[in-house]
């Protein structure tokens, strides 16, 4: 019954409001528009797992951001090996485009690697953790999952180092759409960042709607005892969770370090913030809701910070806090959730 | 050498205090602090003979002892909110850092920073007052913090609470990075006054004896400089034991049943009358009080604050482990927790001193303070608390049954 809500009205009236503001009123505003579908394709796709973990595990894992930056630093050794070893490999391919198709290649290559690297320690942790305290209350979880943040960090402080660290790929001049009214500038990175994200997006809508893993899947979500009555293997499914949850971060965390140009270890921490404002405000627990929450809290980011406002950039991650707390006070189900109120 | 006796002081003091605080009877418990007495002694006394200045190990050892109860006082606060109400806060930084900027700012004087060369700037903003105050506005922007919070998540699920108080803290560490009018940054703030100190401390170029209030007796300076640190143990092991005597009655009080009984379960606290968001709020601030003046105490004492107060392994990990491993919801665990992994904590700084400070690995040479001693000791921590939560997730000490002042126990 949308009509009977008018919160929710009001809420998309003010994204609505807001992104005819910047499109017309400000000036180069379609440009932070296209920036923030950018970032906020990213967030969407961290953001997915983190709400499909809180939905079918019930409980908020504090290490998600740790297991993207995890995936995304073995991404980056390989990537390093990579650009190292295809040269040797193949001198002809190593030559095309002054090497940018070979610098491609690889991190596609060193992202597949991290997303297997992640999986692997995700299903590994849940395996000799979180499986163990199924049975325990959410909070007892919390804190594993909170202490499993702080060693995966520290892993990778032990393991790469604490400064910041760059991929292969070299940055492209940027091409120029012209619109007549507008302009737009991209580079070849910033497209490929928003179609990955896209066709990852659309293909996870295909599999959750249409392959049986998917609705198992589904059904978990929904309730938990029945799917175990219908037959459904949960353990099993919960192996999938981490396995799409985990594997998608990897993808956002890479393409994170490729636009920011560096990755850091407390890179997860930062973006973890955000993740849990992008889940909380498309609502918690629909897959559906990560995507969208994702896509508003990149574009607040990179409207209401910035140029546009006169607010230093810092401050991305507390533009989200914000937006996440207004929504916890107004509408806390999210856009898309349903009413989970307590006392 | 050093390392070895200063080890063997902080295991006596929490073997020592263990004992105190598990006691069965009150002779065990004098025994305790008289054996105490006769090891430290004896350590003293030993490290004479090798050589070692034995007022070396005792500031030291009053060093250990100040920011063991700093982290006793936060594990105490922790424990209001997660002990006894079922409070997720995992944003301890937070506050905790909150209180020290904020009292930092409120006591500095412009006048000693002025006089650092490479601080040269806009210094207006500080307010020169008594450490007093500084105090009572640490623990008041913690509080309003905790509200600010509290009013956003506490009537949802308990996750919601530590999202938010996880992000409180991050944007609090970004805001102090980046205001640099403000708090310098991450330069810090350096030469913090300290309580009292030109009262107590006899100064180069003497200066009036302070008066005591109401009563207008001159008090002469009678310390010198290395013996402050007696004053401020005295004034953190106080306001530790006002804090202990404090929680321990109000959780007695029905004040605290409440709390219990919401912790229990929240649905039947709500359906006997109990307003349940109103006593979530009230336990909320109170350990946010009590966290941010541990972090206006901290601030004086190491007389630095940067933005790495915020980090949240050492403001809010470490205060949680001291929690669990001590035993959730008993005060007297969370004292001894805090003393046993700050103990822990500290000792492993030795290891800094005995390793090399960087190796030639094949892969390169390694930084190994940066890159392997903090990580790995975060990590080893990790697997301790983890261990606890699956093998004895009640702690050491556990939370014990506990009845009304007026319920007379059965004659023991």
């Amino acid at each position: 019954m949308p009509s009977r809500d008018p919160v929710k009205w009001a809420i998309w009236g003010l994204i609505f409001l807001g992104l005819a503001w910047v499109v017309v009123l400000v000036p180069n505003g379609p440009q932070y528009v296209i920036n923030g579908i950018r970032f906020g394709s990213l967030l969407m796709l961290g953001a997915i797992g983190l709400s499909l973990t809180y939905k079918i595990l019930n409980f908020a894992n504090f290490s998600h951001g740790d297991i993207l930056i995890f995936g995304a630093y073995v991404a980056l050794t390989v990537d390093w090996l990579l650009v190292e070893l295809i040269p040797r490999w193949s001198p002809g391919l190593a030559e095309v485009a002054d090497g940018e198709v070979m610098r491609w290649l690889a991190i596609f290559a060193a992202m597949l690697a991290g997303i297997f690297a992640a999986v692997i320690m995700a299903y590994l942790i849940d395996r000799l953790i979180y499986r163990r305290m199924r049975r325990s209350a959410a909070v007892v979880l919390i804190i594993a999952s909170f202490g499993m943040a702080l060693f995966l960090r520290s892993l990778v402080q032990a393991l790469w180092g604490t400064g910041n660290r760059a991929y292969a790929v070299r940055i492209s001049l940027p091409y120029t759409f012209d619109f007549g009214l507008f302009q737009i500038k991209m580079n070849l990175l910033q497209i490929v960042t928003i179609v990955v994200a896209l066709v990852l997006v659309t293909l996870l809508h295909f599999f959750l709607k249409y392959t049986k893993t998917g609705k198992a899947m589904r059904a978990m979500a929904d309730n938990m005892d029945l799917a175990r009555i219908s037959g459904i293997n949960t353990e099993r499914m919960i192996a999938w969770t981490w396995a799409i949850g985990a594997g998608l971060a990897v993808v956002a965390g890479v393409f994170m370090g490729l636009n920011f140009g560096a990755i850091s270890p407390n890179l997860g921490a930062l973006v973890l913030l955000s993740l849990f404002a992008a889940v909380i405000l498309g609502g918690i627990g629909s897959p559906y809701g990560a995507m969208l929450g994702g896509l508003m809290i990149g574009l607040a980011q990179n409207i209401l910070v910035g140029p546009a406002t006169g607010i230093a950039t810092h401050y991305q991650p507390a533009v989200a806090f914000i937006l996440m707390i207004l929504m916890l006070l107004f509408r806390p189900q999210g856009l898309l959730g349903e009413a989970e109120r307590r006392s | 050498m050093v390392q070895i006796l200063a080890l063997g002081l902080m295991i006596t003091t929490v073997v020592g205090l263990t004992l105190l605080l598990t006691r069965r009877s009150f002779f065990t418990g004098w025994g305790v602090i008289l054996g105490l007495f006769v090891v430290w002694s004896g350590l003293l006394i030993l490290s004479d003979r090798v050589g070692i200045e034995p007022s070396r190990m005792i500031s030291y050892m009053v060093t250990f002892l100040i920011l063991a109860g700093l982290y006793a006082l936060l594990t105490l606060g922790l424990n209001v909110q997660w002990g006894y109400t079922g409070l997720f806060n995992i944003g301890v930084a937070g506050f905790f850092g909150v209180g020290a900027y904020v009292s930092t700012i409120l006591v500095q004087d412009p006048q000693k920073l002025a006089v650092n060369p490479g601080l040269a700037g806009f210094f207006g903003h500080y307010f020169n007052q008594p450490f007093l105050v500084g105090l009572l506005g640490a623990m008041a922007t913690a509080a309003l913090l905790a509200i600010l919070v509290g009013f956003a998540t506490l009537r949802l699920r308990i996750d919601y609470l530590a999202i938010a108080t996880i992000g409180i803290s991050e944007i609090l560490k970004i805001i102090v990075t980046n205001e640099r009018t403000l708090t310098e940054g991450t330069r810090g703030i350096p030469n913090i006054p300290q309580p009292l100190y030109d009262c107590l401390v006899q100064q180069i170029i003497p200066k009036p004896p302070c008066q005591l209030p109401l009563l207008g007796w001159e008090i002469p300076p009678f310390l010198n400089p290395p013996q402050y640190n007696w004053f401020y143990i005295l004034l953190v092991l106080g306001l530790l034991a006002l804090g202990y005597w404090a929680l321990e009655r109000i959780s007695r009080s029905p004040w605290g049943r409440a709390l219990r009984a919401i912790r229990e379960d929240e649905d039947a606290a709500n359906s006997l009358g109990k307003n349940v968001f109103r006593f979530k709020m009230q336990s909320l601030i109170v350990g946010a009080v009590i966290m941010g003046a541990a972090g206006s105490l901290w601030a004086h004492f190491v007389k630095f604050v940067d933005p790495q107060i915020f980090d949240p392994v050492s403001g809010t990990f470490l205060v949680w482990v001291m929690l669990i491993v001590g035993g959730t919801g008993n005060n007297r665990g969370a004292i001894l927790g805090a003393f046993i992994l700050w103990s822990l904590w500290s000792a492993t700084n030795f290891l800094n001193d005995v390793l090399p400070p960087t190796l030639d690995t094949p892969l390169g040479k390694l930084n190994v303070a940066a890159q392997l001693f903090g990580p790995v000791r975060v990590i080893a921590i990790v697997i301790v608390l983890e261990l606890i939560l699956l093998l004895r997730p009640r702690g050491i000490l556990g939370e014990e049954r506990q009845t009304s002042l007026l319920f007379k126990r059965p004659a023991d």
